[in-house]
């Protein structure tokens, strides 16, 4: 066997193995890029309250006195401030036996307790990283494991595709597998280079799951945040000794901060270790603002006395790149149009998935009988159509369950589950042609009536009033919505004119 | 990401395209069968390409700048430029016409 030989036997059977899962890594992936404006969005009832934020210090302010005044005695608060992306406060802090989580009108201080218990999107996001609901050490486990099988799918695709360079702008339409095979190589060329580094920074987060010896030789086992911390900081900030329990008032800090950080970012959250102790310590964060790095601004100080205290970040190169390696892969550096393009770039790596599953298909056609090929064609239509049409339920799910339901969050999470695998049921009682111009149908009138439902449940949340108070975080997701649903709509069009087109032939 | 970036980008996807095997059948220029047209045409989308990426490092800074490029711009460029190969092809010449001006233009008011 020829070295390009190997290399292709290995690209088709190692893509065929990890594209499903890697189709839901991307696809989740893809989604969790706007998973702030989709939390937003699936709490209708806060609608009411979205108005434009005060600057970050007023909101900063308004949430350091809610908490000093509400939870005192808890082990750490941690504040992310609002934002345009994001109107509201968001509230954790955590004491001896409980977590807590709110969201807060930055304006008023009023603490919002009507909206609707989801995950919105911070499901997906979950999804992505750890196959949620698995138990979180399995998932993150299997989702690395995918990741390295479709690094070696990527580089093996690299030495398979003989004229990379020749026929970087070809693409012929409307025959067949020649067709495939050109969508297959030009949403995969050029957009290699993101592909690459998203699996290997991927890989390189949970590196401590795929080699573990090399932690738990130096830090013991589990000692993996005994790392972090290391690789953060050289001299992890301390609180002087002092006799002073109480916290600061908040002025004391607001005066010792710049307005703008020295990459021009405002200040973004800020986090309270051990309030109203002698231990107490305030770490205000700036955004990521032209940074690759998790390197942001920070300014630390003795929350009881309100001594600035010097932090020295670790600026080793092995540092850098660990903190790289996540600043990347989740793109905080993004802005909101950059990030609309990397999640696009998500969904065109679902397509290049979709045109290498559809062309291992094609190419074995004659086995078309044999149990393995239609079991790969069921896989297919239950992961490329299937998951779509499962996440448009979670999000119909999201208007129409009842806001003061019991337990709301698992009837969501039941309804996506069991919708995407009953989906399979359709390619069990019509053709499987048949089957997918349904499933694309009933996917894009799902969407429809997430958007429209609004009307006869929630008027004042429909998507109009959203857009006539300029509420663009909730607007853009159900804009977002409808675009989908017309694509798959236009997509049952095209799916007619190819095989109209085969029919012809 | 800076607007002027993917023009740049743009016009030496375009050129790229044009100098291809597919873009010399499909689009058949004359004039890119003078001496050296193809190779000149060439190295100035190395050049836009190059200039590209520089006013994207102006905007977003090193580090930002050089993951954006690769990223979100040479990716947009390129499936822009397929849109125009691919539907718009009785208008591609005239596209990469403007869209050279726009370039030259949006960056002289932008930049200067």
């Amino acid at each position: 066997m020829q070295f390009r030989q190997i290399q292709a036997t290995l690209h088709s059977w190692l893509g065929i193995v990890v594209l499903w899962s890697v189709f839901l890594i991307f696809f989740t992936g893809s989604i969790a890029y706007f998973r702030t404006e989709i939390n937003l969005w699936s709490k209708p009832e806060n609608f009411l309250y979205l108005k434009a934020p005060p600057s970050s210090f007023e909101s900063a302010q308004v949430a350091y006195d809610y908490l000093n005044t509400h939870a005192p005695d808890a082990k750490r608060w941690r504040v992310s401030l609002a934002s345009p992306r994001m109107p509201f406060n968001t509230l954790e802090w955590q004491d001896q036996n409980h977590k807590y989580y709110k969201l807060q009108d930055p304006n008023t201080g009023l603490i919002l307790t009507e909206g609707r218990e989801s995950l919105g999107g911070d499901f997906f996001f979950k999804l992505h990283y750890s196959l949620y609901p698995l138990p979180d050490v399995v998932g993150r486990t299997l989702v690395v494991i995918v990741g390295v099988l479709f690094l070696i799918a990527l580089i093996t695709g690299i030495f398979t595709h003989k004229k990379i360079i020749k026929d970087f702008f070809v693409f012929r339409s409307f025959k067949g597998q020649r067709t495939l095979l050109d969508l297959h190589n030009i949403t995969g060329v050029v957009t290699l280079p993101f592909y690459l580094i998203m699996a290997f920074t991927g890989i390189m987060i949970f590196f401590y799951l795929l080699v573990p010896a090399g932690i738990n030789k130096h830090y013991g086992e589990n000692g993996i945040k005994k790392f972090y911390s290391e690789i953060q900081y050289i001299n992890p900030p301390k609180s002087a000794a002092n006799s002073a329990l109480e916290l600061k008032e908040f002025s004391v800090f607001s005066r010792q901060l710049p307005q703008q950080a020295s990459n021009g970012a405002a200040l973004e959250k800020f986090e309270v270790k051990n309030p109203n102790t002698a231990e107490a310590l305030i770490t205000f964060d700036y955004g990521y603002n032209q940074l690759i790095t998790f390197n942001n601004p920070q300014f630390i100080f003795a929350a009881n006395t309100g001594q600035n205290l010097n932090s020295e970040r670790n600026l080793h190169p092995v540092a850098q790149i660990s903190s790289a390696t996540y600043g990347i892969h989740l793109g905080y550096y993004a802005s909101q149009w950059m990030r609309g393009i990397l999640a696009g770039l998500g969904l065109v790596g679902c397509i290049m998935l979709v045109a290498g599953a559809l062309l291992w298909q094609k190419k074995r056609i004659k086995q078309q009988h044999t149990l393995s090929y239609n079991m790969v064609a069921y896989l297919n239509y239950f992961t490329f159509l299937g998951l779509p049409f499962a996440t448009a339920m979670y999000f119909l799910a999201n208007r129409i369950l009842t806001a003061s339901l019991e337990q709301r969050i698992q009837y969501e999470l039941g309804i996506f589950f069991i919708s995407w695998v009953g989906i399979l049921f359709i390619p069990m009682l019509v053709k499987m042609q048949k089957a997918m111009v349904v499933a694309l149908i009933l996917t894009a009138v799902i969407l429809w009536m997430t958007v429209f439902s609004p009307l006869v449940l929630a008027p004042q949340t429909f998507f109009f009033n959203t857009l006539r108070h300029q509420q663009w975080s909730v607007a853009g997701v159900d804009l977002v919505l409808m675009l989908i649903a017309t694509g798959y709509i236009f997509a049952c069009f095209y799916f007619k004119k190819i095989k109209m087109r085969e029919v012809a032939k | 990401m800076s607007l002027a970036a993917i023009l740049w980008a743009m016009v030496a996807m375009m050129q790229l395209c044009m100098t291809s095997q597919s873009g010399m059948k499909k689009l058949g220029y004359p004039f890119l069968s003078f001496h050296y047209a193809q190779a000149l045409l060439k190295i100035y989308s190395v050049i836009c390409l190059a200039l590209s990426l520089y006013l994207n490092c102006l905007d977003h800074g090193l580090s930002v700048g050089i993951i954006t490029w690769i990223f979100l711009i040479i990716t947009s460029a390129f499936f822009l430029q397929f849109l125009l190969y691919y539907h718009f092809k009785r208008w591609f010449f005239f596209a990469w016409i403007f869209l050279f001006f726009l370039s030259v233009l949006y960056s002289l008011t932008q930049y200067s």
